[in-house]
């Protein structure tokens, strides 16, 4: 169940259907801004395994920040850093995975990825609760 | 919905059937006429991907146009560049043990400025620097000096700097810092001979303590 206030009554978020995607997660304005212009820019800085853009199959609220952090990041963050997420289709790039349930799309420091088609949507924690956006969850039926 | 959460185009479903657009939840990628050409163009584009034998005619000719060729190579703004660059400095930041010097409510406020209660509920980040001095309590003038020194990261938006999170939780540090430190700081920073005297006298067995009691 979601604690969005702008979310329909019995609606699901569209992983507790059993829809497969991937998570990006981040800091809790950055997906807005993805949201609005639907382009992806590669950090200049590598993470675990080279360039490119990381995701992982861990929903949001299924475990602990503390865990998520290690479990996503090499170098240490603030919780901050996972207090948005934006959701891509289970087949949005060439995924190759790196870890127990993390995974990259290899790409070069600087590149612009292209997430129109990929894009499900995004969800932001704002003061304790998520809040998603158009996608992210089925109409009640 | 959330108005900060509507995407301005359709987005493809999680199972790849159809598209959510301004709220609507919508089987196959069907041209609409009634609908901007930027959003049939892209419409056009879900479709080609994920439906492509149920392209009709006038979709075609929307993906041979230039308006298609523009939709697909977008560039960031300086904003959202704005954004993956405070992403890399977070990590910085916390290695430095910035985040663990702040207070719960330091934090709190580094998480959403909108919780200060000198700022607007609607204050999002990236902030304009007389946010950032609401915020912090900091003069516009000291932060510009301290942006400049390289102390807080700021984003060039236009002719004007903009702030993320990174410069929030460094600039309520440098707030509640004394001047004559923060002035330090900055000579150990710059380097040179000042600032290898300073490091002299700290000495290494000093700095190793700092480190050990952090």
């Amino acid at each position: 169940m979601s604690d969005d206030p702008w979310m329909p009554k019995r609606a699901r978020l569209v992983w507790e259907h059993g829809t497969r995607v991937k998570f990006h997660y981040t800091e809790h304005e950055h997906p807005v801004r993805i949201l609005a212009e639907q382009v992806f820019r590669v950090p200049e800085r590598p993470g675990s395994v080279g360039h490119g853009l990381y995701v992982t199959t861990v929903q949001p609220r299924s475990m602990p920040d503390e865990k998520l952090l290690d479990l996503l990041f090499a170098r240490g963050r603030p919780v901050i850093a996972v207090e948005g997420v934006v959701v891509l289709r289970d087949d949005a790039f060439a995924w190759k995975r790196y870890s127990h349930r993390s995974y990259v799309h290899s790409a070069s420091p600087g590149d612009v990825l292209d997430l129109s088609l990929a894009l499900v949507g995004v969800g932001v924690r704002r003061r304790g609760n998520w809040l998603w956006s158009d996608g992210i969850y089925l109409p009640p039926t | 919905m959330n108005s900060l959460l509507q995407s301005p185009m359709p987005l493809v479903r999680a199972d790849g059937e159809g598209y959510t657009y301004a709220g609507e939840w919508l089987d196959g990628f069907a041209d609409r006429p009634e609908l901007p050409l930027p959003v049939r163009v892209r419409l056009a584009r879900l479709g080609e991907r994920y439906a492509p034998k149920k392209l009709s005619a006038a979709q075609r000719d929307l993906l041979a146009s230039p308006m298609a060729e523009r939709d697909a190579t977008r560039q960031p703004s300086a904003e959202l560049d704005g954004f993956e660059a405070n992403a890399q400095e977070m990590e910085r930041a916390f290695e430095d043990g910035v985040y663990a010097e702040l207070t719960a409510e330091q934090q709190a406020w580094v998480a959403d400025p909108s919780s200060h209660p000198s700022l607007a509920e609607d204050a999002r980040y990236p902030l304009t620097l007389g946010q950032l001095h609401l915020l912090t309590g900091a003069s516009e003038r000291q932060l510009r000096h301290w942006s400049d020194e390289g102390l807080i990261p700021s984003h060039r938006a236009g002719a004007h700097r903009r702030y993320y999170s990174v410069a929030v939780a460094r600039a309520l540090l440098l707030a509640d810092t004394p001047p004559q430190q923060v002035a330090t700081l900055i000579t150990l920073r710059k380097g040179g001979n000042h600032a290898r005297r300073l490091w002299a006298l700290i000495g290494e067995e000093s700095a190793s303590a700092v480190n050990a009691g952090r």
